[in-house]
């Protein structure tokens, strides 16, 4: 992964020509890099052709000319910045699929859904035929989606998960009869973290400064708070609908569109909730344990939640109508997931990195935290608690 | 035999009944459970304010988990069944490279505690023990919740297991152990030797 960054860099730098698909054997064979290249096309200032075209007529042809910035060594592939030599201006990229896109978050998607259907191939089961063409269509047919077919949609997964029963086979205690599938959709989610997210929030880390970073987290979680207010009315739960009530109704106003929290100064008392949460309080089982590409750990109930979430709340990127608004939403999402991805680092490092099965682990940890915030452990808290005194209670003893 | 037998009864009687009018004597109560985990999270702060080395600071907090945890039964715990077909030895060996591995993996993270602070707020009593609910503040982080649990049953006041915000240490650990038993075909050694240079 190659992030772009502006402004003056170290003494370390020098000039390479590239030519679109010749990027990542040239990357590798000069630096040793063993890892994903986005070729990044530029086109010069005076050009009336747009890198697109050069791309779509004529791949190969197109030279560039990069300036290799800062190539450090300890992390080398992870911290490598380039920018275009003078003259040049940026006008989109193209990702390793061929695809052209205008703005880095696109570039993002496509090389999410690349690294994806990468990953099916791998495992001999391709999800996408050709990786070109079929992304495309994807994303226009999810934006194509009424939003009332969805909630038909839902409304069927939901019953057919109410009536869904635990099966016998257990692992650790929990319900993964999906291990095998879930498995390999780990190790793509751990892949994607290696190649582009964890790289990412570095380079996020390393160009904005803390303060503002925040900031963004502030106004993504504000953002949320419809759809909290919403999701707490369905529960019946009227404190948590007043409280994100109250505290969208003030940071969106004094907290000048979100970007700062005078709610909680104010003792206002955050409140999440989501629909996977609403449904474990109308009683909808939590059904297995599902590994989702992309967001990671989640449980049949809580994705059929953030399915619905994504496409019901009032403020996401499926409901606000009117572009380019429609991505303030998932770019601030964006934004404050890779800032927590930064901040968190060591600990998801060490899950992910150092433990002897981050599969293993990712699960329970995700299960053990998401149990505890719906409050249903078992029938009483102290249910679940274990007593490793007492090796006849115990309940993972064999 | 019935008269061996009742002799032999007796006999465990008359060696329980001390033993377990004694036990009351011992037994936790809700302060003393409150105080345990107020001194250390006093004495965490001590290290993490100490200004030390890492390395330092690292043994610090190994020092501390032996004097303030259940080492043992943590360690038996974590082992899991595997653990009943472990000699004294090995098991010896496995608490030995597990309070190691605890320190190093958790002690990292307590960097994170910096200019934080722990608020002591409800205890009551659970079947093991006492259980004390806490609130952890962290700068720049909204606050969550730090249960621990505590216990005398190794004979002196000790805790046993941390639950953050759900997750406790217990069970992950426990996972955690037994995936590295897993890969080494169920080789309490090798996970030893693997323990000592993990965390």
């Amino acid at each position: 992964m190659l992030i772009l960054r502006h402004g003056s860099e170290a003494a370390s730098s020098r000039y390479l020509t590239l030519r679109i698909g010749e990027t990542q054997s040239l990357f590798r064979s000069r630096f040793g890099i063993n890892r994903t290249i986005i070729n990044i096309a530029y086109a010069k200032k005076d050009r009336s052709k747009d890198a697109a075209d050069y791309c779509a007529h004529a791949p190969g042809f197109l030279t560039l000319q990069l300036q290799i910035c800062n190539v450090r060594s300890s992390l080398v592939a992870d911290e490598m910045w380039l920018r275009p030599a003078p003259g040049m201006v940026i006008k989109g990229f193209i990702t390793t699929s061929g695809l052209f896109c205008r703005s880095t978050a696109t570039m993002f998607l496509f090389e999410v859904l690349r690294l994806w259907a990468l990953h099916q191939k791998d495992l001999g089961m391709p999800l996408f035929h050709s990786h070109r063409i079929i992304p495309l269509q994807l994303i226009s047919s999810l934006r194509g989606l009424r939003i009332t077919s969805l909630i038909a949609a839902t409304a069927l997964t939901v019953s057919a998960c109410a009536t869904y029963q635990d099966p016998v086979e257990r692992t650790d205690g929990y319900n993964d009869p999906y291990e095998a599938q879930n498995r390999a959709i780990h190790g793509f989610n751990k892949g994607l973290d290696k190649n582009l997210v964890r790289p990412v929030a570095k380079g996020y880390a390393a160009v904005i400064p803390p303060e503002i970073r925040d900031r963004v987290n502030d106004f993504s979680e504000n953002l949320q708070m419809p759809g909290v207010a919403i999701n707490s009315l369905l529960q019946a739960d009227l404190r948590g609908a007043g409280l994100a009530t109250t505290r969208f109704l003030m940071n969106s106003t004094v907290g000048l569109a979100g970007f700062f929290d005078p709610a909680s100064d104010l003792n206002v008392p955050e409140h999440d909730t989501d629909f996977g949460e609403t449904l474990a309080v109308w009683g909808v089982g939590e059904g297995a344990y599902i590994e989702m590409p992309v967001f990671g750990p989640s449980t049949q109930r809580d994705a059929i939640g953030f399915v619905t979430d994504i496409f019901t709340n009032p403020l996401t990127f499926f409901t606000i109508d009117s572009s380019p608004e429609q991505f303030i939403p998932p770019t601030a999402y964006a934004g404050a997931a890779l800032n927590d991805r930064e901040r968190f680092g060591d600990t998801f490092d060490s899950v992910l990195y150092e433990s002897a099965d981050s599969y293993a682990q990712s699960r329970s940890i995700y299960l053990q935290n998401r149990r505890f915030e719906l409050g249903e452990g078992g029938a009483s808290e102290e249910d679940t608690y274990l007593d490793p005194y007492d090796p006849y209670l115990d309940p993972y003893a064999e | 035999m019935p008269t061996s037998f009742s002799r032999r009864t007796f006999v465990l009687t008359a060696l329980a009944l001390p033993l377990s009018t004694a036990l009351p004597a011992y037994a936790l109560s809700e302060n003393e459970a409150r105080k345990l985990v107020d001194e250390v999270v006093q004495d965490i702060q001590k290290v993490i304010s100490s200004g030390k080395s890492d390395a330092a600071v690292l043994k610090d907090f190994e020092q501390l988990f032996v004097r303030y945890a259940d080492v043992n039964i943590m360690a038996q715990y974590a082992l899991g069944s595997d653990g009943r077909s472990a000699s004294n030895a090995q098991k010896r060996a496995f608490a030995d490279a597990f309070k190691g591995y605890i320190a190093r993996k958790y002690g990292k993270r307590f960097r994170d505690f910096v200019g934080g602070r722990v608020e002591v707020q409800s205890t009551r009593a659970i079947k093991a023990g006492y259980e004390v609910k806490t609130k952890a503040y962290l700068q720049g982080q909204s606050p969550f919740d730090v249960s621990f649990h505590v216990s005398d049953r190794s004979g002196s006041d000790k805790f046993f297991n941390i639950y953050i915000e759900g997750v406790n240490l217990l069970l992950t650990e426990r996972t955690e152990i037994g995936a590295m038993l897993d890969k080494r075909g169920g080789d309490i050694n090798a996970v030893v030797s693997d323990l000592k240079k993990s965390g």
